[in-house]
């Protein structure tokens, strides 16, 4: 190592230093290292010597003293020179060129950070590669729903029964309570809320990665008191003071925080607030612990062992469940989803968080790809064009003895300059737009990749790779004509030249009409989802998060709540129950009496009598609950998907008796089908209890008739405080939170607006620099065609035919390519727009007013120059 | 006579190589100048002046003797020429003229 660095060293200084000085130069060096070796060591001096060597080779360089200043580097300084004269007298075509790639590369480099940190995701665990979590699908007739939930039973027994399985953990999302911390004395206790508490094993602690910041995580999450908490979380309930050793209570259970890591990064799919032991939630709820095997809301997580068959282990897990299971109506399939996949691939039920869409990053990876492939098309075009202006200048480097390599040689050094001088701005730009775009475009990070070395090192090289590559058409094209036909100024475009030029402008427009066709696509459909009619009035609803009270008598304070509530003029309607639309419902199965067939999975909630007419839906058959509702504890509103999964007409199901979860129940009615979740899906089947002892209720919606919306919250807030003083008083309206579900479209159609607009916008730069030198090789064309009197008319149509030609097959070609990309896109959803013919002539139109609007301004000085200005020449 | 304009590392190579008389080479050179100055240099920009000064016929260099210590490679041996001597006095010259003018000024 050492001896290389030095070898490599004195060779370095070999190639620049002259030679008559050379042995004094090496000479030195080499004395010099091994008096410094004496003094401070091997290593030390190894740096030093490469330093020296490095300072010494820029030092004669630029002094002016290396062996090639006589030939090689005058020829290069002079190249640099000729380059940045010919950059400074072609301003306009130079700036076009530069604002295209600068365009390009800042586009690509934004979306290429998008997608590293989507594909991030969990990989910054330590062990991510074996580690993994379980889903299952419910298989049940003609449904299979998967959930990323699954039972108690697929965490410690699996362990046990499975070698493959080296470490395992389970955790829950702890939604028994109202999502409150309390700290502090009682009566004057401090309140925060929490939204990700888990329960979980402390082996979740050997499994994926943490930054242990305070205390230790030796106890932590064993026992029942021993909860770990994040650094955000501690600075908001603590404020700066340590959470060690200090005591919380949720859901009036006290913990210990024994630990406090820093936040999860950004790119993990579990995130948290607070974990508690899974002990805790075991003794807390002991009628989860009597069936393990119906709830299924345990996030399962195994560590394999590194050589495991997953597809095995996958197949060992049937008769694992079946041997529970065999009695159920519907089978549950166990799968193991590789942790850093999650994110992009995973698209269960209950999810812990809002996972990425692997649709938009391969996406995203295309447009990427179609911007460079506009912008370096644009570069070529351009490059190709002003070589003709400069054909004299060339034709003399021939004639004085250029060869063609020379002469390629110090093109491409040009090539490479601009491409520099496009990039520098564009990697600013990129720091710039990249800290901000998070507020235009949530789901794009903050700009991390600023500090990774790779990035700037393979972007520089790609730009440096794609200049050279870019470069070198243009330079072998004008370096190969003849030296006597150039010296005439006389470019001999060959006919394949030409047809070249006339291809890379269709692609241009290909590309671009691709991307606008999407981008409409993209908007409608978002339009058609965000007005599509729901089945349910989720206007001027205000959810409030249901008060916390206690599990046996906790009717008489939510009756006396709803009692003041309803007397507030302002207050139309107010309902009790486990869910409203855009939120969550519980999954159960549901089978009829006399039904041999298997059940199927329904979402349920819980609800009072008010709920159906508060969100106006309609009762198609038999009727709502009635108050008081306890005479209906038994009874269940289906709603008509469900019915029709239960094949029968909803009258003839009025009174008679369903299997729902194992408890025989009456549907005491059916409701129309409306959208509980986004459009993206089906309606879905759904069943109502009735909410005769209010328990678990944990929506309270209330329909208000006033357009003083802020008022009549502070006069509930006040109602809040007098029946419930220690709750904290959390609302969203309901319109909001059902519309915030379509936000990832939303992010899609922006990103698509953004980029389709950067690449129409390159196109058209480089439409119009093109033009401008096509206008200006038919100057003399122009010229004659006047003196013999053309009507302007005419004459325009003839410049302008060219053009609009291959922007008319570029938006043909692209027709069906973005009818293929779009119907593939739509097929995501259920419900969709038709991809009208207007929708495809569209980009042709629009493409094609925008390169008239562009060609036009050239022709148009073209056609007004005087002919006989310009036939006065030669 | 032509009009003498050393920068202060040249000046202070010029004088370090009359101090040293026949042992003057690139890194004795150096270590002098760095133990009077107390200030490392870099060795290349030393090169880079010795051999400007050479050009400028300040210096006159013949090549010595190798040693192992530096792999087999020969010393070259800087010497004043007659119109590097003058320079530094020049210099000296100049510098004085301005001692004299600075008052109380203990020269």
């Amino acid at each position: 190592m050492r001896e290389s660095i030095i070898r490599w060293g004195l060779r370095l200084i070999g190639w620049f230093c002259s030679i008559d000085y050379l042995d004094m130069v090496q000479g030195d060096l080499v004395e010099l290292y091994h008096f410094r070796i004496k003094k401070i060591g091997f290593t030390k001096a190894t740096i030093r010597f490469a330093v020296d060597c490095f300072v010494s080779v820029f030092i004669f360089f630029s002094k002016g003293q290396s062996q090639y200043s006589i030939n090689n580097l005058d020829m290069f300084r002079i190249n640099i020179v000729i380059a940045y004269r010919n950059i400074i007298s072609n301003k306009l075509t130079t700036a076009i060129s530069m604002l295209g790639l600068c365009l390009g590369i800042t586009a690509c480099l934004l979306i290429v950070q998008y997608i590293h940190f989507e594909t991030s995701y969990d990989s910054y665990h330590p062990n991510a590669q074996n580690i993994y979590r379980v889903g299952m699908n419910l298989i049940s007739k003609d449904n299979i729903s998967g959930s990323a939930g699954t039972y108690y039973t697929l965490g410690e027994q699996a362990k046990e029964k499975f070698p493959e399985i080296i470490n395992y953990f389970t955790s829950t999302f702890n939604t028994a309570t109202y999502g409150e911390i309390r700290y502090g004395k009682e009566g004057q206790e401090q309140i925060s809320k929490a939204n990700n508490v888990y329960n979980v094993d402390p082996s979740i602690l050997e499994m994926f990665e943490f930054d242990l910041q305070e205390g230790s995580f030796d106890d932590a999450l064993k026992g029942t008191k021993n909860a770990i908490m994040t650094r955000s979380m501690s600075e908001r309930i603590f404020s700066g003071e340590s959470a060690i050793g200090k005591t919380i209570y949720w859901d009036d259970a006290p913990f210990d925080i024994v630990a406090v890591v820093a936040d999860q990064p950004a790119n993990s799919h579990l995130k948290f607030d607070l974990l508690l032991p899974m002990d805790e939630f075991r003794q807390a709820f002991p009628q989860y612990k009597e069936n393990e095997w119906s709830w299924y809301g345990y996030y399962n997580y195994y560590e394999l062992n590194e050589n495991a068959d997953v597809a095995a282990l996958e197949n060992k897990f049937d008769a694992f469940t079946a041997q529970f299971l065999s009695s159920r109506s519907f089978r549950s399939d166990v799968f193991l989803q590789k942790i850093n996949t999650i994110h992009l691939e995973s698209d269960l039920v209950h999810e812990p968080g809002t996972n990425g869409n692997k649709t938009t990053v391969n996406l995203l990876k295309i447009i990427a790809l179609l911007i460079i492939v506009i912008a370096y098309t644009n570069y070529v075009n351009l490059t190709t064009t002003t070589y003709l202006k400069r054909m004299k200048e060339l034709g003399i480097r021939k004639v004085m003895g250029s060869s063609k390599r020379m002469l390629i040689r110090q093109l491409l050094m040009e090539s490479v300059l601009i491409n520099i001088g496009a990039a520098i701005p564009a990697f600013i730009l990129v720091i710039i737009i990249g800290s901000h775009l998070p507020n235009l475009i949530s789901s794009f990070p903050e700009f991390y990749l600023v500090g990774y070395w790779w990035f700037w090192l393979t972007s520089s090289l790609g730009v440096i790779g794609l200049a050279i590559i870019s470069g070198l058409y243009p330079a072998v094209l004008v370096s190969s004509q003849k030296g006597i036909s150039v010296l005439k100024g006389v470019f001999t475009k060959s006919a394949k030249g030409a047809f070249l030029h006339k291809i890379m402008v269709v692609i241009q427009f290909l590309v671009a009409s691709v991307l606008i066709l999407f981008a409409i696509i993209v908007n409608k459909q978002l339009n058609y989802m965000l007005t599509q009619d729901l089945g349910v009035d989720i206007e001027q609803v205000l959810v409030l998060k249901a008060p916390e009270v206690d599990r046996e008598n906790g009717e008489g304070p939510l009756r006396a709540f709803r009692n003041t509530l309803e007397a507030n003029p302002n207050i139309h309607k107010v309902s009790y129950s486990t869910s409203v639309p855009s939120q969550d419902t519980h999954g159960r199965s549901m089978q009829h009496v006399s039904s041999t067939n298997d059940s199927f999975i329904l979402g349920r909630l819980v609800a009072d009598e008010n709920y159906l007419p508060l969100f106006e839906i309609p009762i198609v058959a038999g009727r709502n609950f009635r108050a008081p509702l306890s005479a209906d504890q038994n009874g269940i509103i289906l709603n008509e998907r469900a019915v029709e999964l239960l094949e029968r007409s909803p009258e003839e199901l009025i009174n008679q008796n369903v299997i729902l979860s194992g408890d025989t129940v009456k549907v005491i009615g059916v409701m129309a089908n409306y959208y509980h979740n986004s459009v993206h899906q089906e309606y879905e089947p759904l069943v109502l209890n009735s909410a005769y002892l209010m328990q678990d209720i944990t929506h309270l919606s209330v329909k208000i008739s006033t357009s003083d919306i802020s008022s009549l919250i502070g006069e509930m807030d006040q109602e809040w405080k007098t029946h419930f003083p220690t709750q904290l008083f959390d609302f969203f309206f309901a319109d909001n939170a059902f519309d915030q579900q379509y936000n990832q479209d939303r992010e899609l159609s922006k990103i698509v607006n953004v980029f389709s607009f950067v690449a129409i916008f390159i196109a058209c730069l480089g439409l119009f620099a093109v033009s401008l030198f096509s206008m200006m090789q038919r100057r003399k064309e122009v010229g004659i065609r006047k003196v013999l009197g053309t009507p302007v008319g005419d004459l325009f149509w003839l410049l302008a035919k060219g053009t609009m030609t291959l922007i008319l097959i570029s938006g043909l070609v692209a027709i069906p390519i973005s009818y293929g990309i779009s119907q593939s896109w739509l097929s995501n959803f259920a419900n969709r727009i038709p991809v009208k013919v207007i929708y495809l002539i569209m980009p042709i139109f629009l493409t094609a007013f925008l390169s008239m609007l562009t060609i036009t301004y050239h022709i148009v000085r073209t056609m007004r120059i005087n002919p006989a200005e310009t036939l006065r020449a030669e | 006579m032509k009009k003498v304009e050393l920068a202060a590392l040249e000046e202070l190579i010029l004088l370090t190589i009359a101090v040293l008389g026949d042992e003057a080479y690139g890194l004795s050179i150096m270590q002098e100048i760095e133990r009077r100055t107390g200030k490392a240099g870099s060795i290349g920009s030393l090169h880079s002046a010795l051999i400007r000064l050479e050009k400028k016929g300040f210096l006159d260099s013949e090549e010595g003797g190798a040693t192992q210590e530096r792999g087999g490679r020969r010393k070259r041996y800087f010497r004043l020429t007659q119109s590097g001597a003058e320079a530094i006095r020049e210099t000296k010259r100049l510098r004085e003229g301005y001692y004299r003018l600075i008052p109380g000024f203990d020269s």
